[in-house]
């Protein structure tokens, strides 16, 4: 929003200080200063100060009210002309409101309008907010609309074909807006129409059809308020940009509309010399029943963490137009009807504190808080040490953005999952989020090998996601790819697992994988699992250039949750002695001897139970001799022949 | 005589190396030396001269070959210190290459080490939010014009978006955690936003939550003092102003006075002299209700701040998209193996 120093100046009688201070005292005051410029109006040197206006504060949409502001930090008092009271005259016209998105109407008819050119002090004046001059009424709608923060639109009568109604449009149809704009309507905007046609999107912009032009002379003249959720939807999904809408799309309070609209008339009436010839239409509440906010004053002091007086907080909320009743040590505080935006005490300790300054609370002791209870997951600190080992491992970390093409979850996905799409993703290319993390290590190797670099070591730990049914999922992974002239798989798997070892995973097991991602080499891929639950993968690309490229990505959620199951202890005492057995197990399929040391493990009971391992493994002319050794603990020689026995016969 | 090895130890004091010494040696003791040549000579001499003269230039010989014994060890020396101190500083062929960390990543580290010194905990959330934790819960309801500050991108409109903002752990762990709590949270959040040189649709933030018994304007104030001067060094100039934030009341805008031009006005601070480094506040008494907890009894302080342009900074890059699209690469540190 921007103001001109001089005229806050006319508005603020008193006001003694530089613009340059005036917008200190805004920035501070939560009404930043994004702009200070040194311009000429009316022959005079003057400043333009151009303000950050919150969503808080669209009463600060509005010359006055920024003058109201200033005023009362200042502790003095702003003065703006209004209009007249209108009195009712000649006959009503025919306007309806048949729309619960509309919250105040006020219009009137005036004739005898002429449509002069606007004066050299209002199109100098609208030319600093960007607005050109377009006629003498309309300009002075604009201007009314940026002086007071309330947005007026004005028909030409003689245009309007029967009832004018507020209304939500029913049809896909085509308009021009006033600057011949075509926006196709698809239903569901709130409008203003005659009989034939739509004159406005309502809070929005003027359509063609019923619009002023220097031959209008009787006018329709309507300034409303409305529900700012369908004003905001509408402006957003047809695209339009408006000064009206951008403030109707806020919560503005509807007694401030009664002295705008007289305002406006009255500028009319003097500037365009027409009479008033219809009662003016008052259409809602013309007040909102003000707060009232119970309020401690001793809650500044608590939330400051300074001390403020109670006078001091008294003296800034009558500054701001609050009036104050006591009950006992508790204050009663009514809010000025134009402050929707205050509701909570904690709002009114906002408005003391702000104007009391920021500036004033200490800002150079570290807080010595109360000592809390750590609640870092598990999964945080698993993150940092991966990184760590990743590192020292000689790998590189990359970020990578999580948004794809679906054909490239295709190729990596490993997971029983569906991918999950965006619906208004930024690159229509990109709509899917990652399956896997091997994607954006693929994209950095790319990158490396365009830029000479052959030898690649990377790393991410980020998030993957995928979709069951409506259930979206996610979860923390660790990807790695290793790209150079000759690799091996099964070192990449031992320095995962060394990893995984080192942050107390025990349960872990390699196996042949089931499901490949399609870029992978279905015979060098394998599946790591933890505790038996199937945890991640390590595989081999299909070669696709000179170098070969290894990867591996484990699902680290799934790693916590091992963790958390493992309560492994090594340190045991054996009373009697471990006692070691072998068995000849021959199968072509490697997933069957995981199913026999998965047997193994499940069925010797756990206090007498060492290990199981593949100690020897011999070629036959179909599959293969697999030695199987099981350590048997505080069993004797024969009653471990016995279990070795019940496990292994044929 | 007596000149010869005078002579000889000039030319020796001067040698510096090996070659040097050996070419004195020839030139004194080779086989035309001229001590040599004085030891030959000897033999066409009298018997008498033999005895007058032999003996002193055989001691001269002796002397000699003892100063260019001592001459030699003296030149070793040198030679084993100067490898000692070339081993000493060159690298270790058999430590491998070390992997280097995101600087996201190292910033984050940064901070967290802040913020773990002062007993906050570190917690991350989902990516995939609800509506309910991403506005709602925040004092945003749909109608709200704060939404206009975030374009969402839906995952499926209108219940399930990507977070716009990190503040979405704030409300999850409001609802999910019993307060004292004290909690920062590194994460990732996602906005509609055209890619380009300044602006990514992924980017980083910082976000912090406190709630207990008693805390205040002046705990936050402190708290993100000692944040910055951790980031920016001691003499980072901060302040405090007033500033509108749905989630929070009264807000805070906390702003950095410009590196660039030391609050003077430039174009990195459009003219006035300060830089926007985060968002903060005393979290709103509507938040506390929405996650059940007492505002009478609780209160707390919750900021944010933007990581990607903190680390640009820092690192001296450019464009943002470096940080996510591979540009970035590790220059081996000067010790690295690069075999």
């Amino acid at each position: 929003m921007k103001i001109l120093y001089n005229q806050l100046k006319q508005l603020v009688p008193g006001l003694t200080v530089t613009a340059r201070e005036v917008g200190e005292v805004f920035t501070m005051t939560g009404l930043m200063l994004d702009g200070l410029e040194e311009v000429s109006y009316q022959g005079k040197k003057d400043w333009l100060l151009s303000l950050e206006v919150r969503q808080n504060r669209p009463d600060c949409l509005s010359v006055w009210g920024l003058a109201r502001d200033l005023a009362a930090y200042y502790g003095l008092s702003a003065q703006w002309p209004v209009g007249e009271k209108l009195n009712p005259v000649g006959q009503p016209f025919d306007i309806k409101i048949s729309s619960d998105k509309v919250k105040r109407v006020k219009a009137v008819q005036l004739a005898a309008l002429r449509q002069a050119a606007s004066p050299a002090w209002l199109t100098e004046w609208l030319a600093f907010y960007g607005l050109n001059s377009v006629n003498l009424s309309v300009d002075l709608s604009n201007y009314v609309m940026l002086l007071t923060g309330y947005a007026s639109h004005l028909i030409d009568s003689d245009k309007v074909n029967g009832r004018l109604e507020w209304r939500l449009n029913q049809d896909k149809i085509a308009v021009a807006t006033l600057d011949g704009t075509a926006v196709a309507l698809t239903g569901g905007e709130l409008v203003i129409a005659d009989q034939n046609k739509i004159v406005a999107l309502a809070g929005i912009v003027g359509c063609r059809g019923a619009e002023i032009n220097q031959s209008s002379t009787n006018v329709i003249v309507e300034m409303a308020l409305y529900d700012r959720g369908i004003i905001r939807e509408n402006a957003r999904r047809l695209g339009i940009v408006t000064e009206a809408g951008q403030r109707l799309s806020h919560d503005l309070a509807p007694n401030g509309l009664d002295d705008a609209f007289a305002y406006l008339i009255a500028l009319l009436m003097e500037h365009g010399g027409g009479t008033v010839i219809s009662p003016v239409f008052d259409y809602g509440e013309a007040v909102v029943k003000p707060a009232v906010i119970d309020f401690d004053p001793a809650l500044v002091s608590r939330f400051a963490g300074i001390a403020v007086a109670p006078e001091r907080s008294r003296e800034i909320l009558e500054n701001l137009r609050c009036h104050i009743s006591e009950a006992g040590n508790d204050w009663q505080v009514t809010a000025p009807a134009d402050r929707l935006d205050l509701r909570y005490a904690e709002d009114l300790v906002e408005e003391v504190v702000r104007f009391v300054g920021y500036d004033k609370i200490p800002i150079d002791e570290v807080p010595a808080l109360a000592v809390v209870k750590k609640i870092t997951p598990v999964l945080y600190d698993l993150k940092d040490h991966l990184r760590d080992l990743s590192a020292a491992r000689g790998f590189d970390e990359i970020l990578s953005q999580p948004l794809v093409a679906d054909s490239v979850n295709n190729e990596t996905n490993y997971l029983n999952w569906q991918p999950v799409t965006t619906q208004n993703s930024v690159n229509e290319e990109f709509p899917d989020l990652r399956q896997s993390l091997v994607t954006g290590l693929l994209n950095q190797w790319q990158v490396f090998k365009k830029k000479n670099i052959n030898f690649c070591q990377i790393f991410e730990i980020g998030k993957v996601f995928g979709r069951s049914g409506q259930n979206y999922q996610e979860h923390e992974a660790w990807g790695l790819l290793r790209a150079a002239e000759q690799l091996s798989v099964n070192d990449f798997k031992r320095e995962i697992e060394y990893d995984l070892r080192s942050l107390g995973l025990t349960e872990l097991r390699w196996r042949p994988a089931e499901h490949a991602p399609l870029l992978a080499n279905s015979q060098a891929t394998f599946e790591l699992t933890l505790n038996g639950q199937p945890a991640g993968l390590v595989y081999k690309l299909k070669p696709l250039a000179a170098e070969e490229v290894v990867c591996g990505e484990v699902n680290l959620d799934a790693a916590v949750a091992a963790l958390e199951r493992d309560h492994h202890n090594p340190a045991v005492e054996v009373l009697g002695k471990l006692v070691a057995l072998d068995a000849n197990v021959e199968t072509d399929n490697p997933r069957e001897l995981e199913k026999v040391l998965e047997r193994v493990r499940a069925a010797v009971p756990v206090d007498n139970f060492w290990s199981v391992a593949v100690v020897d493994e011999f070629a036959l002319a179909k599959g293969r001799r697999y030695t199987v050794r099981v350590i048997y603990r505080d069993l004797s020689d024969q009653e471990a022949k016995e279990s070795h026995t019940r496990l292994f016969k044929k | 005589m007596n000149n010869l090895l005078s002579q000889l130890k000039t030319d020796l004091a001067v040698a510096t190396d090996d070659e040097t010494v050996a070419k004195c040696w020839q030139k004194y003791l080779g086989k035309a030396g001229l001590i040599k040549l004085e030891l030959k000579a000897l033999s066409a001499l009298s018997e008498v001269e033999k005895k007058q003269r032999g003996p002193a230039i055989q001691s001269l010989a002796r002397e000699a070959q003892a100063l260019f014994d001592e001459k030699q060890k003296s030149l070793a020396a040198v030679v084993l210190s100067r490898q000692a101190a070339a081993v000493a500083e060159s690298p270790d062929r058999r430590i491998p290459v070390l992997g280097h960390l995101h600087p996201i990543t190292q910033t984050i580290r940064l901070l967290n080490r802040l913020f773990v010194e002062m007993g906050y905990s570190i917690m991350e959330e989902r990516e995939i939010e609800t509506d309910e934790f991403c506005f709602q819960r925040l004092n945003v309801p749909a109608d709200h014009p704060a939404r206009d500050m975030q374009d969402t991108i839906y995952v499926a409109e209108p219940n399930w978006l990507l977070r716009t903002q990190t503040s979405s752990i704030e409300a999850r762990i409001l609802s999910e955690f019993k307060p004292p709590f004290k909690v920062v949270s590194p994460g990732r959040a996602y906005r509609n936003e055209k890619v380009n040189r300044s602006n990514h649709f992924v980017f980083h933030q910082y976000q912090a939550v406190v709630v207990m018994e008693k805390v205040t304007l002046k705990d936050l104030f402190g708290t993100l003092t000692h944040l910055f001067r951790g980031l920016y060094g001691e003499d980072v100039v901060i302040r405090f102003r007033n500033k509108y934030y749905p989630e929070v009341e009264p807000g805070v805008g906390p702003d950095m006075r410009c590196f660039q031009c030391q609050g003077q006005g430039c174009s990195l601070c459009k003219g006035v002299g300060w830089l926007e480094v985060a968002g903060a506040g005393m979290i709103h008494p509507r938040v506390l209700e929405m996650a059940g907890l007492d505002r009478q009894k609780w209160m707390g302080f919750a900021f944010g701040l933007g990581l990607d342009r903190l680390v640009m900074a820092k690192y001296r890059i450019s464009d943002i998209r470096t940080l996510l699209g591979g540009n970035l690469i590790y220059k081996p540190d000067i010790n690295e193996n690069t075999l």
